[in-house]
């Protein structure tokens, strides 16, 4: 799990996005790599804008150039995938 | 959590060392006797008679504070909590003294962060803080002013027996208050102090700046002035200077002819002395042939003049004396050099060379030679000394005379050579002996002798315009510098204080120096947040630097995704910055920034006062219609203490809320104010989804406070109060949306 170990030892986990709808969705990641790439896969699936979207776990924003290592993800942890609010003025109403 | 484990852990002790005494009571009571038993018995109804008495006297006597807290939930649970330690059967001593449950448990230090946060919030309602000791910890409770009397009252420890020490309580309890109060006094000094250390920072700077800027100004003119009274200085000393060298120079070499002269002597009679070979003779009689060219500078003209006859004679003469006596060329030169000084000399010399056959007859000859050349010198007026240059260039001419005549020598051409050279070398051995400052002066003299004035005037000049260079340097380099440092100072506090203090008129959008000016609150001034706030002026424009900032975070031509603004648990790119452009909505990211800011200044008391929970929560909340498990909310905000605390520190939750991803209102609930109250803040109320956005507030709030709030206080609170607390809690709820 240590960022020191080399790429070929570190291992895979899987890891459920959660989206706000309910739907489950499993991936499987290196620890080590980035998680843009979990992102951008998970939003061409469920054909979402990948800007509008923004994954929690835990509370704490994951960012696309965070890794599972770094966050210090385990194995079958839970994504939360949420859609950016915007609210402004009277011309939503 | 480490606390309430510790409570838990000390309850369960005291349960079974309770459990052991009633043990030992019962093992006693098997084993008496039933006289001692009826005494006992006796005993234990006296007792109770008498407790039942006092209980009747004194109807309301708990151990512990009441406890008041703005809510009447505290009220309520005070009075639930109220607990008699009272037990016939089990020694008093074994009673645990602390109370249990305790509603707030606070130590010295969240009491002083409490005392801290009230101050700077002002206070809600002007409580007072009544702090009692318990075991391990204070028991506070503010209490609302009418209400001290009582409270005091209920306060007092109550007056029994088993409390023999009550004024030692009492003595205690007033000791802290009145600590209290010299914390609160030390804490405003401590923030005078500050106040005043900051003062002294830019009062040091100002005195510094000015203080470089006067020695800049006046560098110049003080160096000039020195310059210009050195240079009067050295034009007055200058003449008088001159003046006393030339006399000094007349007296040395006045002097110095003489001992010159007799110097040679000395030693021309020390080495006919010394030589009695031959060969020895041939050299020595060089260096004293040499001696006596430089004397015969001094040699008057009318006798140079008719050198050349004599050399002619003496040439005749030598040629004579050769044939004669080829036994040394050295005497044959001492004639030449004789002659050059005078007739008779040569005469003798002559006769000396005609006379001597034997080397050893040589020295005596010598000598007589030397004295006869001494005396000769020695008569030699100092006028001609004064006219040496011509006589110099007479001496050379007679000199090339004696070369070409004396072309048979051995070695005429090293004689020479050794002539040349020596004269200006005994010249400078001359000057060189009375004192080196005399000879460097004689340089000088030498030198410049004709022009003296100017040619000291010129390294006076020279020093003058290497020390204006030097000025010049100065003012290129080290004033400049210090302008630049000075003004770099003076920009960068300038920029500090607009950073804080100016605002732009450009933005419209009042959110955007509201989010920056909090954001720069927060890294400049840890402290007395409120007081910054109050002194910015929002519409003053922006400085440089904030131009550069804005133009950095604004640009459309940088990327979007890149992380501008990271905390610890959100993070804000720059295309949730650009939501904050005027007549743009605002993103969630920026909102959750906000929170995360809110939530940090809240974690400077210790615990967290004020929830302010991220806009995720409600998104949750709403669209899972309030099913999100316990575990998953716990984890996600409750853990490291995120954005929750413990519930009884608890005074105000705000949820921000979103409607129908277009329009953002803040739901507050709050528990401090005497009514427990839910307040919608909403910017554009609407008639149509008033009704939906209730309805998601309660959804939220119902939730969270109902489920939530009572499985996370049931961790704290024993069993058997949780279903008042329910009761409770739904009576606020239904008097707010009933």
């Amino acid at each position: 799990m240590s960022k020191r170990s080399r790429p070929s030892e570190m291992p895979s986990i899987s890891l459920k996005v959660k989206s706000q709808d309910g739907q489950d969705l499993y991936f499987k990641i290196r620890s080590d790599t980035k998680f843009i790439k979990l992102f951008t896969s998970y939003c061409d699936k469920r054909q979402l804008e990948y800007r509008t979207i923004q994954f929690f776990h835990d509370g704490q924003r994951i960012l696309g150039s965070h890794t599972p290592a770094r966050l210090n993800l385990e194995d079958n942890d839970e994504i939360e995938a949420m859609t950016h609010a915007l609210g402004g003025g009277c011309s939503g109403i | 959590m480490g606390r309430v484990k510790n409570i838990e852990e000390q309850d369960a002790i005291e349960e079974q060392d309770a459990l052991q005494v009633k043990d030992e009571i019962t093992k006693k009571w098997n084993n008496l006797d039933e006289d001692s038993k009826l005494e006992y018995r006796r005993e234990a109804r006296e007792n109770c008679e008498n407790y039942a008495n006092l209980k009747h006297n004194i109807p309301c006597k708990p151990r512990k504070v009441s406890l008041d807290t703005r809510c009447t939930l505290g009220r309520v649970l005070s009075m639930l909590f109220y607990f008699e330690h009272v037990n016939v059967e089990i020694d008093v001593e074994h009673v645990s003294k602390r109370l249990r449950p305790r509603i707030c448990f606070w130590g010295k230090e969240e009491v002083k962060q409490r005392m801290l946060k009230l101050q700077s919030i002002g206070g809600f309602d002007s409580p007072k803080l009544v702090i009692t000791q318990m075991e391990d910890g204070y028991e506070t409770a503010s209490i609302p002013l009418e209400k001290q009397c009582i409270n005091q009252s209920h306060a007092m420890p109550c007056r029994d027996e088993h409390k023999p020490n009550m004024d030692s309580d009492e003595a205690t309890r007033t000791f802290e208050q009145s600590l209290t109060s010299i914390r609160d006094y030390m804490l405003v000094l401590h923030n005078s102090v500050n106040v005043i250390a900051k003062n002294m920072e830019t009062f040091k700077k100002d005195i510094v700046l000015e203080w470089k800027n006067v020695i800049a100004n006046n560098m110049e003119t003080f160096k000039n002035d020195i310059f210009l009274e050195l240079k009067n200085v050295i034009a007055n000393n200058m003449e008088t200077f001159k003046n006393e060298i030339v006399l000094e120079l007349k007296n040395v070499f006045a002097n110095n002819t003489e001992t010159f002269k007799n110097d040679i002597c000395l030693e021309l009679k020390n080495v006919a002395k010394r030589e009695h070979t031959r060969h020895t003779i041939d050299l020595d009689l060089y260096d004293i042939v040499e001696d006596l060219k430089n004397e015969t500078m001094v040699l008057p003209k009318k006798e140079s003049t008719s050198l050349v006859q004599d050399k002619m004679d003496q040439d005749d003469t030598i040629h004579v004396k050769k044939e004669s006596k080829k036994e040394s060329t050295s005497p044959v030169q001492d004639k030449r050099r004789q002659d050059d000084t005078s007739k008779p000399i040569c005469l003798e010399l002559k006769n000396v060379a005609k006379m001597e056959h034997s080397g050893h007859t040589i020295d005596l000859n010598l000598n007589d030679i030397v004295e006869e050349l001494k005396n000769e010198t020695k008569v030699l007026p100092k006028k001609e000394s004064i006219s040496l240059v011509q006589d110099k260039m007479d001496q050379d001419d007679t000199v090339h005379v004696k070369k070409e005549s004396k072309k048979k020598s051995t070695s005429p051409v090293q004689d020479k050579m050794h002539q040349d050279d020596t004269v200006p070398i005994k010249r400078e051995f001359k000057t060189v002996s009375p004192s080196p400052i005399q000879d460097t002066m004689e340089n000088d003299r030498n030198v410049h002798m004709v022009g003296l004035s100017k040619s000291i005037q010129k390294p006076g000049s020279k020093t003058v315009l290497s020390r204006n260079v030097d000025v010049d340097m100065l003012q290129l380099t080290f004033p400049h510098n210090n302008r630049i440092t000075a003004s770099c100072v003076t920009h960068s506090a300038k920029s500090k204080v607009t950073k804080s203090l100016k605002r732009s008129p450009i933005v419209t959008s009042q959110v955007v120096p509201n989010l920056k000016k909090r954001k720069k609150i927060k890294d400049t001034s840890q402290e007395s947040g409120l007081v910054d706030e109050e002194s910015i002026n929002e519409f003053a424009p922006f400085t440089e630097l904030e131009k550069i900032i804005c133009n950095y975070i604004f640009n459309k031509d940088l990327d979007g995704s890149e992380v501008l603004a990271s905390m610890k648990y959100e993070y804000g790119d720059r295309a949730a910055f650009f939501s904050l452009l005027p007549s743009q909505w605002i993103s969630s990211q920026i909102i959750n920034l906000t929170i995360c800011m809110m939530t940090l200044e809240e974690k400077k008391y210790g615990e967290l006062y004020a929830w302010h929970l991220p806009t995720h929560f409600s998104q949750k909340m709403i669209e899972e219609d309030g099913n999100p498990t316990l575990e998953w909310f716990k984890r996600t905000y409750r853990d490291d203490d995120k954005y929750m605390s413990r519930l009884m520190c608890c005074e105000q939750i705000y949820i921000p809320m979103n409607d129908n991803n277009s329009h953002w209102y803040l739901c507050v609930i709050d528990f401090s104010s005497r009514k427990k109250c839910i307040h919608i803040l909403d910017s554009l109320p609407s008639t149509t989804r008033q009704d939906i956005r209730i309805k998601n507030v309660q959804t939220v709030v119902l939730y969270d406070c109902g489920m939530y709030v009572i499985k996370h206080m049931h961790t704290k609170i024993i069993k058997q109060n949780l279903t008042l607390m329910v009761i409770y809690l739904l009576e606020v709820y239904f008097t707010v949306f009933a």
